[in-house]
């Protein structure tokens, strides 16, 4: 039996170390992951907030003012919103928001959020208190007709452990975690009534 | 005997070594926290930027708000599924004006902030100078669960001035929540100057 040289050696550790990697599974496409999608009126729950999006709609009403401006109307996204940390979260401003082509930008953020039911301008949610917030965006006149697609994110953040500055207390910037899409079907227009 | 007393010294110097160790603070956090100043309701509690009494505390599923003074309107009524917590406070700024926006309730492990509801004038938005008493009321947004917990039979009412309360002192109200009666309906009145009283 002659002597096996050195490099068939390497070559054949080589090939058994490459075949366990490819019996377990370490050369097979990692399939992208899709974000999740929500419908309308389920709840996501992200690290800080659970939130849904409960309706959506366009008005000639301001519903921070209750004024009509003939010139700008107004798309509000409805949402109820559950703190599920032990501390008052002011992510509420960041957890969601819309794209409609031409008219918002992903990256706008909101006019104003209403607490729904007391109409006041908000910016924490206690723990364990679920409030019914309303996000408004202002919007060119008739730039949102009915039909028009609104494409929705849901965000969440994530805390940095052992961060130069802030140690454990910083976080991500808030990331999309969740997904939906809606059609614009509710249009309310109100005529101005002059005294 | 020599020996023997370097090794008694030995050990005498690893059982203090160990006791050091053993209670030395575990984060940053323990070694910079603030220092409570305690009271109990009524009790006037002084730190170096306020001196504070919590007069009364109540529980109620609404306030009333009707007190309201500012341009255009307000809800009169305030409800809540959940619950109001009101707090009167007696508050004098000792060097600079003071906001108590930042007035936290403890429950337990959870921490409510105070409301941003309720309208101006209230106790939240007042910067009265040094030595210009004022009285007024927070109100807290608490979940049925905190108030049902065993939290709430010491609940601590506190006053951070600043963001960051870093070795500073803040005034703790120890409460207890647990026997308050609710109410359907309280009336909140409006933040006031208390002039000439502490």
């Amino acid at each position: 039996m002659s002597r096996i040289p050195w490099w068939a050696w390497v070559l054949g550790a080589l090939a058994l170390v490459v075949g366990i990697i490819a019996l377990v599974g370490g050369f097979a496409t990692s399939p992208q992951k899709e974000l999740p999608v929500v419908e309308i009126g389920e709840t996501f729950t992200g690290g800080e907030l659970a939130a849904s999006v409960d309706s959506v709609y366009v008005t000639n009403v301001n519903p921070d003012t209750g004024l009509i401006d003939a010139t700008v109307d107004y798309l509000v996204v409805e949402t109820t919103v559950e703190n599920v940390t032990r501390n008052p979260s002011a992510f509420s401003d960041s957890v969601l928001r819309v794209a409609v082509d031409g008219a918002i930008e992903e990256t706008t953020p909101p006019t104003s959020i209403l607490d729904t039911s007391r109409g006041l301008r908000t910016t924490y949610v206690q723990p364990d208190v679920p409030v019914a917030l309303s996000y408004v965006w202002t919007v060119d006149a008739a730039a949102i007709p009915a039909g028009t697609t609104i494409y929705l994110g849901l965000f969440d953040q994530f805390r940095v452990y052992g961060d130069p500055i802030f140690g454990d207390g910083a976080y991500t910037r808030p990331t999309v975690v969740a997904k939906l899409s809606t059609e614009i079907s509710d249009v309310r227009t109100e005529e101005v009534v002059s005294e | 005997m020599n020996r023997l007393r370097i090794i008694a010294a030995v050990i005498a110097f690893l059982a203090i070594a160990g006791i050091a160790v053993g209670t030395a603070p575990t984060t940053d956090d323990d070694v910079v926290a603030p220092f409570a100043v305690r009271g109990g309701l009524g009790d006037t509690l002084e730190t170096r930027v306020l001196t504070v009494t919590a007069l009364d505390v109540a529980r109620a599923s609404s306030l009333d708000v009707s007190y309201f003074e500012g341009l255009g309107t307000y809800p009169e009524k305030l409800t809540t599924d959940s619950n109001w917590i009101v707090v009167t406070v007696r508050l004098t700024a000792t060097i600079e004006p003071v906001s108590l926006s930042n007035a936290r309730l403890r429950i337990g492990d959870s921490e409510f902030r105070a409301s941003e509801f309720l309208p101006r004038p209230a106790i939240t938005d007042l910067l009265a100078g040094p030595g210009i008493a004022a009285v007024g009321s927070l109100a807290f947004e608490v979940s049925d669960a905190a108030l049902a917990s065993d939290g709430a039979e010491s609940a601590e009412l506190t006053f951070p001035t600043q963001f960051t309360t870093q070795l500073d002192e803040i005034a703790t109200v120890e409460l207890d929540l647990r026997d308050i009666d609710s109410v359907p309906d309280y009336r909140v009145e409006k933040a006031v100057i208390v002039d000439g009283e502490k």
